[in-house]
């Protein structure tokens, strides 16, 4: 029976090309929309690793103060005995930038020969309650570090599998190297979070390493601010109390005090237009190229109602030959999706798709498919259903 | 003779509803949402005000420094860019601006507070963006000499916190100081990445002056209008190699530097792409390619869909074109008159698409999806949109009405096979 078929269809090649060209062409565009969309929500959906609601950021443009200074450590104690006078600064602790923001920091960490260029940001012992960090191994970091020998690391998740595979990471030795090869630092892991996308929803997902430091080093930068965690019930006006408190201990120093979950909300805002302009086309294209499927193959059946008629004069039963008509169709598809996946296969290795996971790729080339199927068996049934109630004298007289 | 090529038209369109519709829509959407992507395109990259220029600006993207195991990739600094860079002095420029990141802002009049985004600019930021101004006057090279607190504000922003009143010469808060309104400028498209803001301030007026002995890093871009488009590569190698052999502040720890200048399309591909830290080419081809390839599908689809439905519809024509070529037209005026029609049922979906982008527009405006968006229709942009429909009915019709006319009469007068 498949065999007749295949051969029927073979023999009308020439009017069954466009038509396989036209869910060729459908098939495309559901897995290009599957597959992206897939992508951007699986992103956007992994967990921060971290809490930002009500954290509030104090970063400080300093004036008149020397970047290693202990003037300037100095300073930042009063300035962090000040905070924590407050009863409704809960937590305090310090970061090297802004969360949510556009800078990276990057460095290379050597395991055993190998390495890793990854982001990183170095963090404070405070941080742990500022930022609730969802450690999943391992602890945060602790005064008693100060004793270390190494300096110690807290890595995502991410990071540890891709360095260590399957072995435990707790304790691992990394090492910084300069140029000519010389160990310069030699750092421990002591902990390891789920992740920490300290760019947001929007950003890849990928390795990441935080290196401690303390409120004590002289070495930070200015530009690192200060994370406070307040009360969620503070009053509005708290923000005025706490830069009227700390203006006089640094009276050259301007500092400015903003709340990280409003630095967040305008990036996604930022981002969104954007996508949704992208949906819209997306959508768009997917109804059109849908709706046109369905005319086509409806059109495509219909006027096949007088060879039915024949065949049902002939004897054969109306089921036999709905069977036929969906089979045939669906045969088009199988040709169309094969044709497809070559394509999605060829696609896979362009540069443009490079960081688009093998997986989701396969999930959206599936949902295509199980689309394109349900679509042109839709658009078959019901206008073969009609195709096969014509009596037939009756289609066999039709035009 | 064209007047029956059109009643037959019409009667063959109203004949099957269905498929007209389906055929009607795949080619109204196709070329909708083609002109408002162009749309899009034209309101960010065009050179519309405050970006006339645009084919002669140049932009700093981010800068990357690093040494042999670590990097840092964020916006330059303004001490970088004045005076390691020197960007005033690159060759061959007419204007070179330094202006700071924007920055979310309250401003507060009298007891009202509203969120504004903040930009600090020098006064050749308004010699090389050509803003119109409503009322008043841009900031000057005085007003950024002497930091008089003076601001320009965009018209959206004088309508939320003044009415119809003359914000000329009012006083309004931010971050906590006073400044003199001195001009009102329309709204820039928030897609116009370098002008847009709320509103504008002088530089000098920071709240400190740290900014100016900042590392390398720091919030602030410039922007440099070149004399003549052709010098373009040469100002943007000149800046690539300053960059190159900088003195860095820290010249221990940066065994490298990269960051570019690029024009505004560059930039935007870059951003769109999100490969702001990827700083050793630009983007524009990676980004045209994709544009093309999505163009390529939106005509491909409703141009073979046409096709199909054509193709399947011949049969229901066969004894039409039996009785027409049995009195002896021959195969050529046949093909002329199905793609006389097929021609004809695109130029309805192209009427359609003008109505449907035009309404699209409007709505986009309206409801601020994007800030501040002033999409407009383009003429122009549909005139070729509008070809592109002719060329479809073409293409989507010569196949067809080429199948169609090579029916034997007798066989087609039987209704028979093709």
């Amino acid at each position: 029976m498949l065999k007749q078929l295949i051969k029927l269809t073979w023999n009308r090649r020439r009017s069954n090309a466009f038509i396989i060209l036209e869910i060729l062409a459908t098939f495309l565009v559901l897995s290009g929309v599957a597959t992206f969309g897939l992508h951007y929500r699986h992103r956007f959906r992994q967990p921060l690793g971290f809490s930002y609601e009500n954290v509030w950021s104090i970063s400080a443009h300093e004036e008149g103060v020397e970047y290693g200074s202990m003037e300037r450590v100095e300073t930042l104690k009063k300035i962090v005995g000040a905070l924590s006078d407050f009863k409704a600064v809960r937590a305090i602790g310090q970061a090297e930038y802004n969360f949510f923001a556009v800078g990276q920091n990057g460095r290379r960490f050597h395991y055993q020969g190998r390495y890793l260029n990854c982001l990183s940001m170095r963090i404070s012992d405070g941080c742990a309650d500022v930022l609730q960090p969802d450690l999943i191994q391992g602890r945060w970091f602790e005064k008693s570090d100060d004793s270390s020998k190494h300096t110690p690391v807290i890595i995502n998740k991410r990071f540890g599998d891709a360095l260590f595979g399957r072995e435990n990471p707790l304790g691992k030795l990394l090492e910084s190297v300069s140029a000519k090869n010389e160990v310069v630092e030699v750092l421990t892991v002591v902990g390891v979070v789920s992740d920490f996308r300290l760019y947001g929803e929007y950003d890849e997902l990928r390795p990441f390493v935080l290196v401690r430091t303390t409120l004590e080093n002289p070495a930070n930068m200015p530009s690192f601010p200060l994370l406070i965690r307040v009360d969620p019930l503070a009053e509005k006006s708290l923000k005025a109390r706490l830069l009227a408190k700390l203006q006089p201990l640094a009276p050259t120093w301007t500092f400015d005090i903003t709340a990280v979950a409003m630095i967040r909300d305008k990036k996604i805002t930022d981002g969104l237009a954007g996508f949704f302009s992208l949906g819209l086309v997306a959508f768009f294209l997917m109804v059109m190229a849908a709706l046109g499927l369905t005319g086509v193959l409806w059109q495509n059946v219909t006027r096949r109602t007088k060879e039915i008629g024949l065949r049902r004069a002939n004897g054969a039963h109306a089921g036999a030959v709905f069977r036929q008509i969906i089979v045939e169709i669906l045969l088009l598809t199988t040709v169309a999706a094969a044709l497809g996946i070559i394509f999605m296969i060829h696609f896979l290795f362009l540069d443009i798709f490079a960081t688009v996971s093998g997986q989701t790729y396969l999930t959206g080339t599936l949902i295509a498919l199980a689309i394109i199927y349900l679509l042109t068996t839709l658009c078959t049934l019901y206008p073969g259903y009609l195709a096969t109630r014509v009596h037939p004298a009756q289609a066999l007289h039709c035009e | 003779m064209l007047k029956n090529y059109l009643i037959i038209s019409f009667k063959v369109l109203m004949r099957r509803k269905f498929y007209t519709f389906i055929s009607l829509f795949g080619i109204s959407f196709a070329l909708m949402v083609l002109m408002v992507l162009f749309a899009l395109y034209e309101n960010a990259f065009g050179n519309i005000p405050p970006q006339s220029k645009n084919d002669r600006i140049l932009t700093t993207t981010y800068v990357k420094f690093g040494g042999y195991n670590f990097f840092r990739i964020s916006s330059p600094g303004y001490k970088l860019l004045k005076d390691y860079l020197k960007v005033h002095t690159l060759p061959r420029i007419e204007d070179a601006s330094i202006f700071s990141s924007r920055d979310n802002v309250d401003l507060l009049f009298h007891d009202r507070a509203i969120n504004v985004s903040l930009k600090r600019t020098d006064a050749d930021f308004w010699k090389i963006f050509d803003f119109r101004f409503l009322e008043g006057r841009p900031l000057t090279a005085d007003d950024e000499k002497n930091s008089n607190y003076v601001a320009v504000i965009s018209e959206s922003i004088q309508k939320k916190i003044f009415g119809n009143k003359n914000p000329l010469g009012a006083f309004i808060q931010l971050e906590g100081q006073p400044f003199r309104i001195v001009g009102v400028v329309p709204d820039v498209p928030v897609l116009c990445d370098r002008p847009y803001a709320d509103v504008w301030v002088p530089l000098s007026t920071a709240k400190t002056k740290a900014y100016l002995e900042d590392g390398v890093f720091g919030d602030f871009g410039a922007v440099v209008l070149a004399q003549k488009r052709e010098d373009i590569p040469l100002i943007k190698k000149e800046y690539s190699e300053r960059l190159q052999r900088l003195d860095y502040p820290a010249p221990e720890r940066w065994t490298y530097a990269k960051g570019r200048l690029e024009t505004v399309r560059e930039l935007g591909a870059r951003s769109i792409l999100n490969k702001q830290g990827r700083l050793d080419k630009t983007y524009l081809d990676q980004f045209r390619v994709i544009l093309l390839i999505g163009i390529t599908i939106f005509i491909f689809l409703p141009t073979i869909n046409l096709v199909n439905i054509n193709l399947s519809r011949i049969l229901e024509r066969s004894s039409e074109i039996g009785v027409r070529r049995a009195f002896g037209a021959s195969s050529r005026i046949l093909v002329a008159q199905f793609v006389f029609e097929n021609i004809l049922l695109t130029l309805i979906g192209g009427i359609l698409a003008f109505g449907l982008s035009w309404g699209i527009i409007q709505v986009f405006n309206m409801v601020d999806t994007i800030p501040y968006n002033n999409l407009r229709f383009n003429f122009l942009i549909f005139f070729y949109g509008l070809t592109l429909t002719i060329l479809f009915g073409v293409v989507s019709g010569v196949y067809p009405a080429w199948k169609m006319s090579s029916l034997h009469p007798v066989a087609a007068l039987r209704r028979g096979g093709i």
